[in-house]
């Protein structure tokens, strides 16, 4: 590590940046890939009962690993690769975008599928990394005095709107919220005006009721007003949320114990495997264990920002801020709606939920994370200003 | 406001190794000085911004943890959805405890509107675990008013785990109770069904409505009369004589003429209870309670029993059938016009219209009124039945009036009302309402006399000699000393009776010397054959059908063959009679 601070970045040695690696933070990271793999075990139903390899748990964990070994291999990429990507990889999603608009699949009623051959991908889910990258890469090249002008700032609106737009009609609005917050929140970073942010905020308020009645659909409605109006559902929430609370309710301070939860594992909690799979964790292993993973979330997060503080690039400065703002937007989304605060929005728990466009979307960001963190001391020319 | 975090990186310089998290980092920028202080300041409060937002988040999230955790509803137990009541039926049996009716808990599926999410997605997934289910009654059912609609009733259980796991809001399940009938279309008028809601909607389940659901709450089964074995029998018979004569429908009734209880009751077309809604129009139809008819010829034991029991005739008198009888401006024939004086008797066993119309019209249209109500013929059938049919009652009651309805014609009776009427003739004179629940070992059945037992036995004297050398031969089964009346009615259509419709009976009751079970079958319509010579009466088509139920039955009905009775060489009076069967029990007793 201490050959690093001396040397330039580039001729590190392989061995160097293997060494270099934050193990605490993969550390981190596997400890809730593991907790995933336990519950997903727990949870899955055999021909006699309960606790069972198939059908996620090893799944998830041959998952896990070999999206890993990926990370670790993002990792070892020098910063200045992921620089020159950014703008064609960008373009590259928003075209695949584009075609799920013309030619996707229809899965769940929306159309968010792009089916390539055996593989199935999810564009809207790279794009949240791909716009980041973009974005990064955008306010790396502009020079000061052009960042304070406001007209600089227009283009990584624009940049974040056209996609968060193409996914809004798929239909998938929490992945196009969570796309407009990603973009908004680099934005912010960057330097926008106090004043435009607050703009922003009152004109998004003010916009709100306008495009409750005219662009939402009838289904999207329904769930925001069953969240809203408790008239509509006298439990407190929709059934997912009512099995959700029963689930975490009846796990108490210490939990069921593993494999115990019978909340989760009798079916009463729909899509206990993928979004809902935090109120199956917390049945088990209670209000201490709930607490404990989100504590671990917290600590990777705090973590991720420390690396985004190091990194001596633009580009990877903001980066890293924006790929740890998106993951802790999942946390906070899908933990606030599984514990009835927020609606229901199909949006994953990072690690824990079975999932691969969501494994792959994540483990990628700490690759990147990761990739910053080894290359925190590079300078990166500014593309276009020399 | 430019590049903050470029600032911030210059500063830092990198030469720390990377263990700050990023709340040191952000304090060691503030202490930062130099001209760009101040952006430098505006930068990180952005990253304290960001940083604080989060972290109130997670604050927020892990106080409702607690609360969810500790302040939370618990989980439903199953008696939860099961202790919303329903009312469960009792089993229903046959007299001797055959299963006719049971109950199975199933689970129905509804759907709260409101909580449901995506309509579509919701009806595509419910249709992959149903998917005979009505496309647009599901849509109108996801798309509803209020906070409950139906999706489907009694689901197997399978299909009750297979909604489950669809996972989908909104839809939940009640538990119901299905009412089962194993024997499918047996006795099916008699019998009833229940519906979905398990409330009682023809037949015995409706008629007997309150007694099931406390047999239910008590797990007392209920009794009914029936006897599945003489039921098996008539329906059996009617069937085939429907089939063979291509009639429209058939109806029979049994009864123990002693306590009133029915023990098999036929109405065709009939259904298969478990599916009454396959039930066309004539199948849900209870000819036996529902319909009223003119009956016929078999009225005429009413006429004649009225003859004998008012003292206007004795088995000894004759009337003069020479020519049809004139009366009110038409004609009155005989069907088998036998052209001479007729004594009572033959009147009855030649089934004179002619004789039987002077017969009443010496008694006058009052006593015959009179004597047709005791029976209760101006009134539904005294019977549970919530089906049974008022009669249809001629308006003015005149001698026309009465010669009509002397051999039955001019009013309507149901089958079931016809039974209770003849029943009390047959039973020494004792009218005894029917019923189709089972009657206690020692019950004492309570009757009203209508007629003397003198008459009584008369009208039996009869009825036996009509089978032995009159109309209703065809009926006869040697050793079940059988006797019966025929009916054949000329269906009323437009513009007046037709010849080629007939409603053709036969009424019967037996063993004569000892009545105990009568018999009615009645078929509509039914077509003549070759080897009925083309005649379609009562006596070709409906005795025929008597004789082998009776043949079939008399033996699980404790009926004993007997071959030592004599045949009355003519009616005989009861006190005759009474001396001859002395002699013969003398005789067989060797005297003592």
């Amino acid at each position: 590590m201490s050959q690093g601070l001396v040397h330039p970045m580039e001729r590190r040695r392989a061995i160097g940046k293997i060494m270099g690696l934050d193990y605490a933070l993969l550390l981190l990271i596997s400890l809730v890939a593991t907790a995933g793999v336990a519950i997903l075990y727990s949870v899955a139903e055999t021909g006699t009962g309960f606790g069972s390899w198939h059908p996620w748990a090893l799944k998830h964990l041959v998952r896990f690993l070999i999206c890993l070994v990926l990370c670790m291999g993002m990792a070892m990429v020098n910063l200045r690769v992921w620089l020159s990507v950014a703008y064609p990889l960008y373009g590259v999603v928003l075209v695949l975008l584009v075609l799920v608009e013309l030619v996707g699949k229809t899965a769940m009623g929306a159309q968010r599928w792009l089916d390539i051959g055996p593989v199935q991908i999810q564009p809207s889910e790279f794009m949240k990394i791909a716009l980041l990258l973009a974005l990064a890469r955008y306010y790396h090249a502009l020079r000061d005095e052009d960042s304070r002008r406001l007209l600089a700032h227009v283009p990584p609106i624009l940049m974040t709107l056209v996609p968060a737009a193409l996914v809004a009609h798929q239909p998938d609005l929490g992945t196009a919220v969570l796309l407009s917050l990603t973009g908004g929140i680099i934005v912010f970073l960057a330097g926008i005006n106090w004043r435009v942010v607050v703009g922003a905020i009152v004109l998004f308020a003010a916009s709100v009721p306008i495009a409750f009645h005219f662009v939402l659909h009838d289904y999207q409605k329904g769930r925001i007003l069953t969240f809203l109006d408790p008239s509509r559902d006298p439990m407190g929430a929709g059934y997912h949320i009512m099995q959700s609370k029963i689930a975490m309710g009846s796990g108490g301070v210490f939990g069921k114990g593993f494999m115990q939860g019978t909340q989760s594992q009798l079916n009463f909690l729909p899509e206990k495997h993928t979004d809902f799979i935090f109120p199956a964790f917390a049945e088990e292993f209670g209000l201490v264990g709930g607490l404990g993973l989100l504590c671990l979330y917290v600590v990777i997060l705090a973590r991720c920002l420390g690396i985004s503080a190091n990194a001596r690039s633009h580009f990877g400065r903001l980066m890293v801020a924006g790929l740890t703002g998106m993951i802790a937007l999942y946390i906070l989304i899908n933990a606030a709606m599984v514990m009835g605060l927020a609606p229901v929005v199909g949006v994953p728990m990072p690690l824990l939920s079975y999932g691969g466009t969501s494994m792959i979307s994540i483990m990628i960001s700490f690759g990147l994370i990761l990739s910053t963190h080894i290359h925190r001391h590079a300078e990166l020319p500014r593309m276009g200003h020399g | 406001m430019s590049e903050p975090f470029a600032a911030v990186s210059q500063d830092l310089d990198g030469q720390r190794p990377v263990t700050v998290s990023a709340w040191a980092a952000v304090g060691q920028a503030l202490q930062f000085e130099g001209e760009r202080k101040q952006v430098l300041q505006a930068a990180r409060y952005r990253l304290i911004a960001l940083l604080s937002i989060f972290m109130a988040g997670f604050f927020v999230l892990g106080l409702r943890a607690v609360e969810v955790a500790i302040l939370s509803p618990h989980a439903p137990s199953a008696s939860t959805y099961a202790a919303a009541e329903v009312p469960r039926r009792a089993d229903v049996l046959d007299r001797h405890g055959q299963l006719l009716a049971t109950t199975l808990t199933t689970y129905s599926l509804f759907v709260d509107p409101s909580q449901v999410w995506d309509p579509r997605e919701t009806r595509e997934a419910i249709l992959t675990v149903l998917p005979d289910l009505d496309v647009a009654k599901l849509d109108e059912a996801l798309g509803g008013k209020g906070r409950f609609q139906w999706v489907a009733r009694n689901l197997t259980p399978k299909q009750k785990q297979a909604i489950f796991e669809l996972g989908q809001p909104g839809l939940d399940f009640k538990l119901e109770e299905r009412r089962i009938y194993p024997r499918n279309t047996l006795a099916a008028h008699a019998m009833g069904y229940a519906g979905v809601d398990n409330k009682g909607l023809s037949g015995a389940e409706l008629a007997f409505d309150q007694e099931i659901l406390a047999g239910g709450e008590s797990g007392q089964p209920f009794q009914l009369s029936l006897d599945v074995r003489v039921q098996n029998a008539l329906d059996d018979e009617l069937r085939q004589a429907m089939d063979k004569h291509q009639a429209k429908g058939a109806v029979g009734i049994i009864s123990d003429i002693t306590t009133g209880e029915i023990l098999a009751l036929t109405s065709l077309p009939d259904y298969d209870l478990n599916d009454p809604q396959s039930a066309e129009g004539a199948a849900q139809f209870n000819r036996a309670a529902r319909g009223v008819y003119e009956m016929g010829s078999t009225f005429k034991i009413f006429t004649v029993a009225m003859g004998l029991d008012e003292g206007v005739v004795t088995l000894e008198d004759s009337y003069d059938a020479t020519k049809p009888l004139k009366i009110g401006g038409r004609v009155i024939h005989d069907y088998h016009a036998e052209n001479r004086q007729l004594t009572v008797e033959e009147i009855f066993t030649h089934s004179s219209n002619i004789g039987t119309a002077q017969l009443a019209l010496d008694a006058g249209p009052k006593t015959l009124q009179k004597f047709l109500k005791q029976l209760g013929l101006f009134d539904a059938a005294d019977v549970e039945l919530v089906e049974s049919a008022r009669p249809l009652l001629p308006k003015k009651w005149n001698d026309s009036t009465a010669a009509s309805v002397s051999f039955g014609h001019a009013m309507s009776v149901s089958p079931l009302a016809l039974t209770a009427a003849i029943n009390a003739l047959m039973n020494t004179g004792r009218y005894v309402p029917l019923t189709l629940k089972k009657r206690g070992a020692h019950e004492d059945v309570q009757g009203r006399q209508v007629v003397s037992a003198e008459t009584s036995h008369a009208m039996l004297q009869l009825m036996r000699a009509n089978v032995v050398r009159g109309s209703g031969s065809k009926a006869d089964v040697p050793g079940y000393r059988v006797g019966g009346k025929t009916g054949t009615a000329e269906k009323s259509g437009a513009g007046g009776y037709d010849r080629d419709r007939l409603l053709s009976s036969f009424a019967a009751v037996y063993p004569t010397d000892a009545p105990k079970y009568s018999v009615l079958v009645i078929l509509d319509e039914p077509k003549g054959l070759p080897e009925t010579y083309g005649y379609a009466t009562g006596g070709w088509t409906a005795a025929p059908v008597v004789g082998r139920v009776i043949a079939r039955t008399a033996s699980f009905l404790g009926v004993e063959r007997r071959f030592d009775v004599p045949e009355p060489a003519k009616a005989q009076s009861l006190a005759q009679w009474r001396a001859q069967n002395d002699a013969i029990a003398q005789a067989v007793t060797g005297g003592r």
